[in-house]
C-alpha cells in the first residue's frame, strides 16, 4: 500500500492523517524513508543549479563552504530574475544569513563575473592552487577588488577612485562592472585609466555581452 | 526516498506530525521547546506554512533555495 492510499480522508483544510498514519511517518522520517515537502518547485530549482558546467567549474576552484553556498546562491538569483517576487524573497534570505556582504558575494556570481574571470585567468595563472587562492582572496573582498558603475555616477570621480584603489591596494585583479545604460558610463571610465593602468603593469581584459560590460584589470 | 507534498496536508496533521518529531506548533510558526523554531540555514523562524521536514538532525527547515541547497550540501541530494 502506498503512503497516499494510507491517506484517511480529505477534509476542507486538507488532508487528514490519523495517529497511527502520523507515528508511521514520523519514523519513516527518521528512518531517511520518507521526507515532508512544500512543493518540487524549490528543490527542482536547486537541483538545477547544482547540475550545471558552470558549478562544476565553481566547484573546483571554490573549496570554502560558505562561499560554496553563495556561489551556489548566485546561480540561483540568476534563474529567479524573471520573477521578481521570489529573487527578492531570496535576496532577503541570503542578507539574513550571510549580510549584505554575502549578497554582493552571490550577486558577483548572478551578474556572470565569476566565471568570465575563471575564463579570463585560467591560462594566465600557473596552478590551479593559485587560482583558487586568487578566487577566494576576491569573493571574501568582493567591494575592494569589483567596481559596480552605476548611471548616475561620475566618470572622472569614478575613474581617479579606480586608480587610487590600484594603486593603494594592488590587488591581482580589479573588477569594472557595468549593465544597461551604465556600460556608457563605463566606457568613459576606462577610457580615462587606461594608460595610467597599462604603465602600472596590468593587462585588460572587456568581455560585453547581453548589454554587461566586465573589465577586468589583471596583475602581469 | 518518499517524497510528499504538505500543500495538501491539513493544518491540524502538520502540527501532530510536529508533535510526533519533538516540534509543535502555535498555528503560525514552528515551536521547539516552546520557542519558535529557527532554521539554522538561514537563521529565521519557521513557518507552519512554509515549512519542509527532511531527515537529518536539522528536520524541520524554511522551504527556500538557501536552506535546501544546504541541505543538499551537508547531505547530499536525498530529495
Amino acid at each position: 500500500m502506498s503512503t497516499r492510499e494510507f491517506i484517511a480522508g480529505v477534509t476542507e483544510g486538507g488532508l487528514h492523517y490519523t495517529q497511527d498514519q502520523i507515528i508511521s511517518f514520523a519514523k519513516r522520517i527518521l528512518n531517511k524513508d520518507l521526507a515532508f515537502i512544500k512543493d518540487e518547485e524549490t528543490i527542482y530549482l536547486v537541483k538545477e543549479s547544482r547540475k550545471s558546467e558552470e558549478w562544476k567549474i565553481y566547484q573546483k576552484y571554490v573549496k570554502d563552504e560558505r562561499l560554496k553556498l553563495l556561489v551556489l546562491m548566485g546561480k540561483t538569483l540568476r534563474k529567479l530574475e524573471s520573477n521578481p517576487e521570489k529573487l527578492e524573497f531570496l535576496r532577503l534570505k541570503i542578507i539574513s544569513k550571510y549580510g549584505t556582504e554575502g549578497l554582493h558575494i552571490a550577486q558577483f556570481v548572478q551578474n556572470g563575473i565569476l566565471i568570465k574571470y575563471i575564463g579570463a585567468i585560467v591560462g594566465i595563472k600557473e596552478s590551479e592552487i593559485d587560482l583558487s587562492n586568487i578566487i577566494h582572496e576576491i569573493l571574501n573582498d568582493v567591494d575592494k577588488f569589483c567596481m559596480f558603475i552605476k548611471t548616475a555616477d561620475k566618470p572622472k570621480r569614478k575613474s581617479e577612485e579606480l586608480l587610487i584603489r590600484i594603486k593603494a591596494i594592488q590587488p591581482p585583479t580589479m573588477i569594472l562592472f557595468s549593465n544597461r545604460s551604465a556600460v556608457k558610463k563605463a566606457n568613459e571610465i576606462k577610457s580615462l585609466v587606461e594608460k595610467e593602468i597599462i604603465e602600472m603593469d596590468y593587462m585588460i581584459e572587456s568581455i560585453i555581452e547581453e548589454e554587461k560590460d566586465t573589465t577586468f584589470y589583471i596583475k602581469k | 526516498m518518499e517524497v510528499i507534498s504538505l500543500k495538501k496536508v491539513s493544518k491540524e496533521s502538520k502540527i501532530t506530525l510536529l508533535k510526533e518529531l519533538g516540534y509543535d506548533s502555535d498555528g503560525i510558526y514552528v515551536l521547539k521547546d516552546g520557542r519558535q523554531h529557527i532554521d539554522e540555514y538561514v537563521n529565521e523562524p519557521v513557518k507552519l506554512d512554509n515549512m519542509i521536514i527532511v531527515p537529518g538532525s536539522a528536520l524541520v527547515l524554511d522551504d527556500n533555495p538557501l536552506s535546501i541547497a544546504t541541505y543538499f550540501e551537508k547531505y547530499g541530494e536525498l530529495l
